[in-house]
């Protein structure tokens, strides 16, 4: 288990590290949040998904938690 | 320990003992040979020493591993380049204890007297002084050791006992004959012609084979017989009470686990999830490459956190509850078992 621990450990530190590069070459290079984030809210609606989940777990599933009480 | 009598003890005794040096060994037969001779009831004596292996035991724990005859030549300290400090040894200081058990249960006097003592510091005199009958036995003794052990008078014991040791071990073919004859043996060849063979002995490759199978029996014996295994006792009110308790808290530490798990494999999922969308629309919603780098290193931490998630999830479920379980298992058993020495 030890050994499996130390494989995705390694797999995930590379991992993180060639993201950093990529997210830090992007930046470099011009690469805009806000840009990228309308891009993801026209493409997927993430605003709206965003509130209808939000409103799920703070509203439905606590009313749904209080009542069981 | 049926029909085994002192020679026979001790003529195993000595088979036993060949890991000391010979002078120790000598020694620690000529002890018990007087313990013996101090015995009123002999039969009384051998059932408090019980057998043969066990006094080679309690001589092989007494006796010094440094003292230990590791160099096959060296028959003698003299040969290891051993110089001796005048201490009591070890191995004499536990024959002792045994001789003291034996007089503190009536088996032995409580003192031995001067004379004994005196009479088994000339041994050596009187045989030599002696009628050749008793000369023939050693030269027996001499050829088979083993043959030694078989039944003879008494008064003849601590001659061959004596020299027993350094005539059965050794092919010692030289001074059997001459003692055979029945000649009168004077003080100082019997002396000198043990030695002499003792000189001979390292050069003999025969004579170096046979100490070791001895030692390695000797190892075996103590694997067996020193170190006996331990068993443990169950404490059953404490083991009730702690499976009592161990249950509900061991349940609920497995129930903790699982939730843990599946909140691991819920985030695993979501951000599995948010990457692979992050992919998607990689190259079909981004056209500036430095969004597309942006993005595409945001997937692969998405991925990389992903998979940390999912293992943290696995570990949970297949790791920690059965080691939660072991470990409740490895505490019962160190709170309520107790160890007993094994009779």
């Amino acid at each position: 288990m030890s050994k499996a621990w130390r494989v995705v450990i390694t797999i995930v530190l590379i991992a993180v590290l060639f993201a950093t590069v990529c997210i830090g070459v992007g930046l470099l290079t011009g690469a805009n949040f806000s840009r990228v984030y309308s891009v993801f809210n026209s493409r997927y609606n993430v605003e709206a998904n965003y509130n209808v989940y939000y409103n799920w777990l703070t509203k439905d599933l606590y009313n749904w938690f209080i009542s069981l009480f | 320990m049926d029909g085994i009598n002192k020679q026979k003890f001790l003529a195993e005794l000595s088979r036993l003992l060949t890991f000391m040096y010979e002078e120790d060994r000598q020694d620690a037969l000529a002890m018990y040979s007087r313990m013996f001779d101090e015995a009123e009831d002999e039969q009384k004596l051998i059932q408090l020493l019980m057998s043969p292996t066990r006094q080679a035991v309690v001589v092989a724990r007494a006796y010094d591993a440094k003292d230990r005859k590791l160099q096959v030549k060296s028959q003698s300290r003299e040969d290891a380049g051993f110089k001796e400090d005048g201490a009591t040894p070890g191995y004499a200081a536990a024959i002792e204890k045994v001789r003291a058990d034996a007089v503190e249960k009536g088996i032995l006097p409580a003192e031995v007297s001067a004379d004994q003592f005196s009479f088994f510091d000339e041994v050596e005199e009187e045989t030599a002084e002696e009628t050749p009958a008793p000369e023939e036995e050693p030269s027996e003794a001499a050829e088979e050791p083993e043959e030694i052990a078989s039944p003879e008078e008494e008064p003849e014991i601590e001659v061959e006992i004596e020299e027993l040791p350094e005539e059965g071990e050794a092919p010692a073919e030289e001074p059997a004959p001459e003692e055979a004859e029945g000649e009168p043996v004077e003080e100082e060849p019997a002396v000198e012609e043990p030695e002499a063979v003792a000189e001979e002995l390292p050069e003999e490759p025969e004579a170096a084979e046979v100490p070791v199978e001895e030692f390695d029996y000797k190892r075996d014996i103590l694997e067996e017989e020193e170190y006996p295994e331990p068993e443990k006792k169950a404490m059953l009110g404490w083991l009730i009470i702690f499976v009592f308790f161990a249950i509900p808290i061991g349940f609920v530490c497995c129930l903790a686990l699982i939730v843990l798990a599946i909140i691991f494999l819920a985030l695993a999922a979501a951000v599995v999830a948010a990457g692979v969308f992050a992919v998607k629309s990689l190259f079909t919603n981004f056209s500036i490459l430095a969004d597309i780098l942006l993005v595409g290193g945001a997937a692969i931490g998405a991925f990389a956190l992903g998979l940390l998630f999912l293992w943290t999830a696995i570990w949970c479920l297949f790791g920690g509850i059965p080691g939660v379980i072991r470990g409740f298992i490895e505490l019962g058993r160190s709170w309520c078992y107790k160890e007993v020495a094994a009779e």
